[in-house]
């Protein structure tokens, strides 16, 4: 079931507002221009923060719908892809590409509720072949690479 | 030699032409799948452009964005969900037509109505952008920083929900933006001592991580299961006597969508809605439009595809980004080292014109493709979601990774994914971050040259020209403004 319609957080609001006003900290240490009347490498970032601070402390006022974050299976399949994806990146140059692809796509398959050991075999080995084979050898993007990693390919 | 003479002479290389249906394909297969847009499909595959020259990098991507903009409209008409946003009209009558087993007929329309609507697009957006950019070449830095304002005032209003969530995520794109050294005098910026962000924040992994992975974490929250009955889908003639009765539609909308399409973040979706609303005004109350008119099915398609190519207008003629799937666009360009903007049509034509080319073939590829595979195109909507969204994130990774060979782009777009995921969740529109990362450092730098050329005086803000498009920037404001107002006051009328 998709997440239903909250009202009220003031949570994005004040977390708009923080970012702002770590924006205008941040850009406030950054040195001035040294071009007569140019108004400097700060005024960017310090235009944004104020924008966000104002824009959030609106905001914070009109405590504005939004959806319900997801909860329970909904919340394990995007924490479970984030954690997976994360996994996946640290493993990605050091098992390689071949390697670190095919344990991602099961273990999100898996996640997914594919239970079939055929799909779960032959699925995740055919897509990192072929995104290997699309990548590395037809347009040539140099994809880590393993002993390991490469004896599977 | 022409412009058009270079465009078509480079055009007949194999390698540009075999991206058309490629393109093409890859459009029509991604646009069917609900969820997947054509902003997705672009920035899914827009790191396979890094290792192809410009032109063919550009008609791949506007094969996969002619493609899925008409084949949104299979699922629009079958299940009665968009497969892109600019197919949200064509449900209006489309599912009408299919719960009276009239589905084939409605694709065929849909199909049609794309082809040409794309056409005569593509021949106004041959005939304005070039006219465009010869007035915009005697731009100062003044105009191009009205523009810069206009374009992100206009797509931060209108982007949907609440106006100041609009601008919230513009200023988000505008932080993003000032990471890195600066484009006036070169000093680093919140870059925290951090070597990997001193260089700034590559587009593509935030635009891969933004689009692609946040709405796989959006589709991944509920498993899709596919709604597609065994209805009867019915015959795909339409007789000649339609096809006679649906040209002034057809024409209308085309005209319609384009000039909608040219305004900075009116997409094929509003396009869509008013050419529709025009076609059942003209049509009379006899007309049965919502209950499955073919002429409303017509005028949607033509109109959202017209209007895809008026957006295009903006970003040929001013190197500033009409909707999100010219920001795409933007983005290979400015990979392949090309600089956006009015000077490229005398520095590379070949491009510009090979690019106009490109699209007219891709929508009559898309004529042929989409006839004969009009029966497959309705099974991809079957493809389990369990099996899709993995591959859409691994090509997201890999995609990210490809940008610099560095897992620290990976990083970028996962959080990008996340941030995306979380502002979708809060109702934050997505597109005035990524048009803002891109117009953002255009406003900063012409701003800043202004006011260092003008000994810091702002007078410069009163040139006429730059007065007017400002004061447009204002109206569009306060008319956004008025307009929600509204809104708000009739749902709270409702709610009583």
């Amino acid at each position: 079931m998709p997440s239903t319609p909250q009202t009220g957080s003031v949570v994005p609001p004040l977390l708009v507002i923080l970012l702002g006003a770590g924006a205008l900290w941040a850009a406030m240490g950054i040195r001035p221009g040294m071009l007569p009347n140019d108004p400097g490498p700060a005024f960017l970032p310090m235009a944004a923060g104020a924008a966000l601070v104002g824009l959030g402390l609106r905001l914070l006022v009109a405590r504005e719908p939004h959806d319900g974050m997801p909860r329970g299976a909904m919340l394990l399949r995007v924490a479970g892809t984030i954690g997976l994806t994360l996994a996946y990146l640290a493993t990605l140059e050091r098992w390689g590409f071949p390697a670190s692809t095919f344990a991602f796509l099961t273990c999100q398959m898996v996640l997914l509720g594919v239970r079939s050991p055929l799909a779960l075999a032959t699925l995740p080995a055919g897509l990192t072949a072929l995104t290997y084979l699309l990548f590395r050898v037809l347009l040539s993007v140099p994809l880590p690479a393993t002993r390991i990693g490469g004896m599977l390919i | 030699m022409s412009g058009w003479a270079e465009g078509f002479a480079v055009l007949q290389d194999w390698s540009v032409l075999a991206m058309v249906p490629i393109g093409v394909l890859l459009g029509v297969s991604i646009g069917a799948i609900p969820g997947l847009s054509a902003t997705v499909g672009m920035a899914m595959f827009l790191p396979f452009t890094f290792t192809l020259d410009p032109l063919t990098g550009l008609v791949l991507l506007l094969g996969i964005y002619n493609g899925a903009c008409y084949a949104g409209a299979i699922p629009a008409v079958l299940i009665n969900t968009p497969g892109t946003p600019s197919s949200a009209a064509t449900t209006l009558d489309g599912y009408p037509m299919a719960q009276k087993g009239r589905a084939g007929e409605a694709l065929t329309l849909s199909l049609l109505a794309s082809v040409a609507g794309g056409l005569i697009g593509t021949a106004l957006l041959a005939f304005f952008a070039p006219v465009l950019a010869r007035y915009a070449l005697s731009f100062g830095t003044p105009e191009y920083f009205a523009i810069a304002v206009l374009a992100l005032t206009i797509i931060a209003s209108i982007g949907g929900g609440q106006i100041s969530k609009g601008f919230v995520a513009a200023a988000l794109g505008l932080l993003i933006a000032s990471i890195g050294f600066d484009p006036v005098a070169g000093f680093p910026r919140l870059s925290f001592g951090s070597s990997d962000l001193s260089g700034g924040i590559q587009l593509i992994p935030l635009l891969v991580g933004i689009f692609g992975m946040a709405e796989a974490l959006t589709q991944l929250e509920r498993a899709i299961a596919s709604r597609l009955d065994r209805r009867e889908i019915g015959g795909f003639g339409i007789g000649a006597g339609w096809a006679r009765r649906l040209l002034p539609t057809t024409a209308g909308a085309s005209a319609i969508g384009f000039g909608t399409g040219m305004l900075p973040g009116v997409g094929g979706d509003i396009g869509g809605y008013i050419a529709y609303n025009e076609a059942k005004r003209f049509g009379g109350a006899a007309a049965p439009f919502g209950q499955g008119e073919p002429r409303g099915v017509v005028a949607a398609e033509a109109a959202n595809n017209a209007s895809n190519m008026g957006s295009l207008v903006p970003t040929f003629a001013l190197g500033i980004p009409g909707n999100t799937q010219a920001a795409v666009l933007l983005g290979a360009l400015l990979i392949a080292g090309v600089q956006p903007g009015p000077g490229l049509f005398n520095t590379a034509p070949e491009l510009i014109y090979g690019s106009f080319l490109g699209m007219a073939l891709a929508y009559l590829c898309l004529l042929a493709i989409g006839l004969l595979g009009i029966r497959l195109w309705i099974r991809v909507i079957r493809i389990p979601s369990v099996y899709l969204w993995p591959i859409v994130i691994l090509f997201c990774v890999v995609g990210a990774y490809a940008v610099r060979n560095t897992t620290f782009d990976v990083l970028v777009m996962l959080l990008a994914g996340v941030l995306g995921y979380l502002m979708t969740k809060a109702r934050y529109p997505v597109a005035p971050l990524l048009i803002a990362v891109i117009v953002g450092p255009i406003a900063e730098e012409n701003f800043r040259r202004s006011m260092i050329l003008h000994q810091g005086s702002y007078e410069w803000l009163l040139q006429p020209l730059t007065a007017s498009i400002l004061a447009f920037a204002a109206a569009s404001l306060v008319f956004s403004a008025w307009r929600h107002r509204g809104r708000a006051r009739a749902e709270r009328e409702m709610a009583r």
